[in-house]
């Protein structure tokens, strides 16, 4: 059974958006499985993950992943605004 | 504070169990190398789960690394980090993480072949210009020299390397992580109280090496409980080092290089640094060990071979900076050697 999740994401600044898409561009331009796919998107200050997968197991491991990803991009972020 | 003039390279490990951020100076000189490692409660590294544990670290570990460099991370010039080989969801991790800091930074980004990294960084640690290299760790088992703008493989590993062999058997010995002893350590000190040689497959072919039948006849003997542990653990040991050292020296006699160095993670064994030893003397090369700060993966080797990569024109667009999950060190040019 096809599966479809949207994440929202409002951030705190257009460059912290910036990014994020940077960051993760990459990862949605060449997916580790086949068993689903993740599309990023900009809309305002809301960084949009679209994700696609087979069933639900594909959906959560991929969800999960990208969900790690932009909370450890966002903490060292962080790091870097407080250091210095 | 550093002098922001300076120009500094930040690089990020993650290729399997360790996340790692090494910061260095463009002359080399390594400012910070920090690491947190994943441990697994049993078994081997789950790939998933070492990618969650670098994810839930990265932070702490870059702030740890800042602070030891003491640099203002506004003052870093490029960023590099580990693009492969490795597992996939390790590499993935450190290369977001990568990314998002050279785009925050608005600086160049590197990716860096984990396997010349770990040459390279014995090589600036050890003053040594053209080794024939001995690359051993749990992932990788590799003799290369470099020759004609690469570092070419002499011989190598057909199945599993060393480490893992090694890391496997201790397991199934029933050695544990201790005190932030590696496994391969505990079962080094086993080997020292071995006294028979039990006998093992001893497997090479051409200038190739084979570890899985050697293992899996080590663990079918333990299983049987006919000899004793330190006796398997030296025999394993002396089987396998002695595979290694064969190719190795036959490298040595090809090449007619004058340096031998020893990298990665096992390159902090000493039976396999005495046996290296001995053959580098036969052959009148000064052989080099990496010092053990620097032997298993870490963010400083990463951080100079960025150095090495970008000063030489390599910069890695953000667009294109996939990873190499089976990213070979003789497909990479090294334009920083002639």
């Amino acid at each position: 059974m096809k599966t479809k999740a949207t994440v929202r994401l409002q951030l705190a600044s257009e460059k912290q958006l910036a990014t994020l898409l940077n960051a993760l561009a990459p990862e949605t331009a060449v997916p580790a499985t086949k068993r689903s796919r993740a599309v990023i998107e900009k809309e305002d200050k809301f960084l949009i993950l679209n994700v696609e997968a087979e069933d639900t197991v594909a959906l959560r491991a991929m969800l999960n992943a990208y969900l790690r990803w932009i909370s450890s991009a966002l903490n060292v972020m962080e790091v870097i605004e407080n250091t210095g | 504070m550093k002098e922001p003039e300076e120009a500094y390279c930040l690089g990020i490990e993650s290729t399997a169990d360790d996340f790692g951020v090494g910061i260095s100076t463009f002359q080399g000189e390594i400012l910070a190398n920090i690491s947190d490692a994943y441990i697994p409660e049993e078994g081997g590294i789950h790939p998933r789960e070492a990618a969650r544990h670098h994810a839930e670290v990265a932070d702490k570990v870059l702030s740890e690394a800042l602070t030891k460099a003491n640099i203002n991370p506004k003052t870093l010039r490029v960023i590099s980090f580990a693009q492969g080989p490795g597992l996939g969801p390790c590499l993935r991790t450190g290369a977001t993480v990568a990314r998002a800091l050279a785009s925050y930074l608005d600086v160049p980004l590197v990716g860096v072949n984990h396997s010349v990294a770990h040459i390279e960084i014995g090589k600036l640690k050890t003053c040594t210009r053209d080794p024939v290299a001995l690359y051993v760790s749990g992932g990788n088992t590799l003799v290369a020299a470099f020759e004609c703008g690469r570092y070419r493989i002499f011989g190598e590993t057909l199945d599993i390397a060393l480490g893992n062999c090694l890391d496997v058997f201790a397991r199934e010995a029933g050695l544990r992580h201790r005190q932030g002893l590696p496994l391969g350590a505990a079962l080094e000190q086993l080997a020292t109280k071995g006294e028979k040689l039990v006998s093992l497959p001893y497997t090479v072919k051409g200038m190739d090496l084979s570890l899985s039948g050697l293992l899996t006849a080590a663990v079918t003997l333990l299983q049987k409980g006919k000899h004793k542990v330190e006796d398997l653990c030296y025999s394993l040991q002396e089987n396998a080092f002695s595979m290694v050292a064969e190719v190795t020296e036959r490298a040595l006699a090809h090449t007619e290089k004058k340096e031998l160095l020893l990298t990665g993670g096992v390159a902090a064994n000493k039976r396999l640094q005495t046996m290296l030893k001995s053959i580098a003397e036969e052959h009148n090369a000064r052989f080099n060990v990496v010092p053990h700060e620097f032997a298993t993966d870490n963010g400083a080797m990463i951080a100079w071979t960025g150095v090495l990569s970008y000063t030489h024109g390599l910069v890695t667009p953000v667009e294109e900076s996939f990873v190499k999950l089976r990213w070979r060190v003789d497909k990479v040019d090294v334009p920083w050697l002639k």
